[in-house]
């Protein structure tokens, strides 16, 4: 029964130093060259973003070139279209009597 | 106070200069933050890295009505938190991971023993107990723990960095105490045979 006891208090008085052993403690202190390496990672960040934009560009030339091979083909297919669809040839040649051999 | 939010309009507007200013005041504060959760200096090292990384490029979404401590521990908590989770998970699938580290090549099994640089050399022994008792505490009662114990935050700015009552933290850190002291009862009648 004594024996039991006295192990408590050990057990007891051990776990109390545990939970004391975070007194006093000091700050750890972070590595020197820290700030470097933070400068390196973002000049990295900048670099892989930096292919990135001359796709941009390059996909937006090549945009602006389809765009307007798009417009200038329509274009020539709407003048085309205008032309087949004109209607003042009949009426010149029954004004003029073109090809009236009565 | 006005000095450091000025220091996050400059950073805004891409100034490295007043980001190091900021690491100068922060980094030991940090660092201390970060090595309490991962107990590896390299690992501690390398959040350290992306919090600053994430504060440059996230300071535009800063609320100049708090205040900038707390925003940058939040952030730290953050990031402490998400890599231990990562690093639960691929414990969990551990069969299929490497032993070895992907970018250096290392071994990747950690030292089941941490010392922490900033403990009395007669303490270190005890002190390992509790930080690996600390792992075993759910994430908010780690984070109130150390933000509160080894840190030495106020309740009320620890209150800020969690989002919770200064009461809810109170009681945390009274759950995270019963905790360590039930995980060293299980730990020192073994040791004391």
């Amino acid at each position: 029964m004594l024996k039991n006891v006295k192990m408590n208090m050990e057990q007891e008085n051990r776990i109390t130093k545990a939970m004391n052993s975070l007194d006093g403690i000091q700050r750890a202190k972070a590595p020197v060259d820290g700030f470097a390496k933070i400068q390196q990672k973002l000049a990295d960040q900048r670099k892989q973003q930096q292919p990135a934009a001359s796709w941009m560009k390059v996909a937006a030339v090549v945009a602006l070139v389809v765009c307007s091979n798009v417009w200038a083909v329509s274009n020539y297919l709407a003048y085309e279209s205008v032309t087949t669809e004109d209607s003042s040839y009949p009426e010149l040649m029954t004004d003029f009597n073109l090809y009236d051999y009565e | 106070m006005i000095e450091e939010k000025s220091c996050i309009k400059s950073i805004v507007s891409g100034s490295e200069e007043a980001l190091e200013w900021l690491y100068n005041h922060y980094s030991d504060r940090v660092f201390n933050t970060l090595i309490s959760y991962t107990k590896n200096e390299e690992d501690a090292e390398e959040l350290l890295q992306d919090v600053f990384v994430t504060i440059y490029h996230t300071a535009a979404s800063f609320q100049y009505n708090s205040s900038v401590s707390t925003w940058i521990y939040r952030i730290a908590v953050n990031k402490a938190l998400d890599f231990l989770r990562k690093k639960n998970s691929q414990k969990r699938s551990g069969i299929f991971t490497s032993l070895y580290r992907k970018d250096s090549g290392q071994v990747a099994v950690e030292s089941p023993d941490f010392d922490h640089p900033g403990i009395k050399m007669e303490n270190l022994e005890d002190a390992r107990f509790i930080f690996n008792a600390i792992d075993k505490l759910s994430e908010n009662q780690k984070t109130a723990f150390i933000l509160t114990q080894i840190e030495g935050l106020p309740q009320k700015e620890v209150a800020d960095i969690m989002k919770q009552s200064r009461k809810s933290v109170e009681s945390l850190v009274q759950r995270a105490k019963a905790g360590l002291r039930k995980e060293l009862e299980k730990l020192y009648p073994e040791r004391g045979k």
